[in-house]
């Protein structure tokens, strides 16, 4: 299951969300959300991913690769990539 | 995407769109939407929204949006995430070309919203977003016991100088010229607050930080020529908006800012079976109520035009 890393306030987390549900992915099913402004530990380990930013919504996935801020068509990309959608 | 020619294509998925698209798309239009890369509209960069009727406690801007997306969805719209680049409005179908490739339908909605203006100066884009901003509601609370700008004369910069008073401990209205033109009530709120200094007669010439951060602003003042340096950690642009219009080219009638004319009816543009909805037709009221409002009037006005032409 990947991570996405997000916070309440961040318009893109609510798109990118809702355009996971197109494939039937939810919170739990499919991915894991971690609200960082709840969670310092995680917000430390997305600031160290992104070279010191606080960028949200990064989204890390199981081979240890990650998107930050990415849009729903790079976002789809990657997830046919890993096979994660069928396209 | 099929290759038939649509009945109606809605481009843009702010308020107006989508509304749009749940009206026709329940009158069985199956509308195609070209809602961009980033769609969803200005309210995806909006925290609480708490004057859309239907929500007792507010909602999510974003959530807003993407509720009226799924429900432009489930009646049955199709939804394209690519921009249009180019419109031939010539012929009786409509020529749309979406990431390099042609669309025809027989009616065409223009929802594409406006844009913050932007001053244009150095430093304002590379610190975007590091104390730079045009949405006071978005990022006001970020600036607590804070020092802020906020660049404009009217009532959008009265609301947003009043607003940051709530988290900053000072703001700065800077304007360039030696009155508002915001209304009489809004500049009364803003002379009574004693968090607001108004900086007349006054440009900024640069935006300045320490490569993370704005830590201040260059600044004129325009009657007495000398410029200084004004310590601030964040700048608000609340100048106006620009309709992002320039892919319509000359393919409709637009006035001298760029704004899509209504010449006649309600939505309708000059050219029959293109109308229009929504920011990028109005900047006077400006609201998604009033956007969605006309984005309605679009789509009603859009299975009329397609009746006469049965």
């Amino acid at each position: 299951m990947f991570k996405i890393y997000s916070t309440a306030w961040c318009g893109d987390c609510v798109r990118i969300k809702n355009f996971l549900l197109e494939f039937g992915m939810t919170n739990g099913d499919g991915y894991e959300e971690i609200d960082i402004d709840q969670n310092p530990e995680a917000a430390d380990y997305v600031m160290e991913v992104n070279g010191g930013n606080k960028s949200v919504p990064t989204i890390v996935f199981e081979d240890g690769t990650s998107l930050t801020e990415p849009s729903v068509i790079e976002l789809e990309d990657k997830l046919e990539e890993l096979n994660l959608i069928k396209n | 995407m099929s290759q038939d020619i649509r009945e109606v294509v809605i481009i843009g998925s702010g308020p107006a769109g989508l509304t749009a698209a749940i009206y026709n798309a329940r009158a069985r239009l199956n509308p195609l939407v070209v809602a961009g890369v980033e769609y969803g509209g200005q309210l995806m960069g909006t925290t609480d929204v708490e004057n859309f009727p239907g929500f007792p406690e507010g909602i999510m801007g974003p959530q807003l949006m993407m509720n009226m997306l799924n429900q432009a969805k489930n009646h049955g719209a199709e939804i394209l995430y690519k921009y249009v680049t180019k419109v031939d409005f010539s012929g009786d179908v409509k020529k749309l070309t979406v990431d390099g490739q042609e669309v025809q339908a027989r009616s065409v909605i223009l929802a594409v919203g406006s844009s913050p203006r932007l001053l244009d100066i150095p430093g304002e884009k590379e610190y975007w977003g590091k104390g730079v901003s045009s949405c006071a509601t978005c990022d006001g609370a970020f600036y607590r016991d804070k020092i802020v700008a906020v660049i404009g004369g009217g009532d959008s910069a009265m609301e947003e100088a009043n607003f940051l008073t709530k988290f900053a401990s000072k703001v700065y209205l800077i304007h360039r010229r030696d009155e508002f033109r915001a209304s009489k009530a809004m500049q009364e709120k803003v002379f009574a607050n004693e968090k607001i200094e108004v900086l007349w007669n006054t440009k900024v010439d640069e935006v300045k930080g320490d490569d993370k951060l704005v830590n201040s602003l260059e600044i004129t003042d325009t009657v007495k020529g000398e410029s200084k340096n004004l310590e601030v950690n964040g700048m608000f642009l609340a100048i106006g908006h620009i309709p992002n219009s320039d892919f319509l080219d000359d393919q409709v009638s637009r006035d001298d800012r760029g704004f899509v004319d209504v010449v006649s009816g309600h939505t309708n543009t000059n050219i029959p079976g293109v109308f229009v909805a929504g920011d990028v037709h109005d900047h006077h009221y400006q609201q998604a109520i009033t956007a969605a409002g006309m984005g309605c009037m679009a789509a009603l006005d859009v299975e009329k035009y397609l009746q006469s032409l049965d």
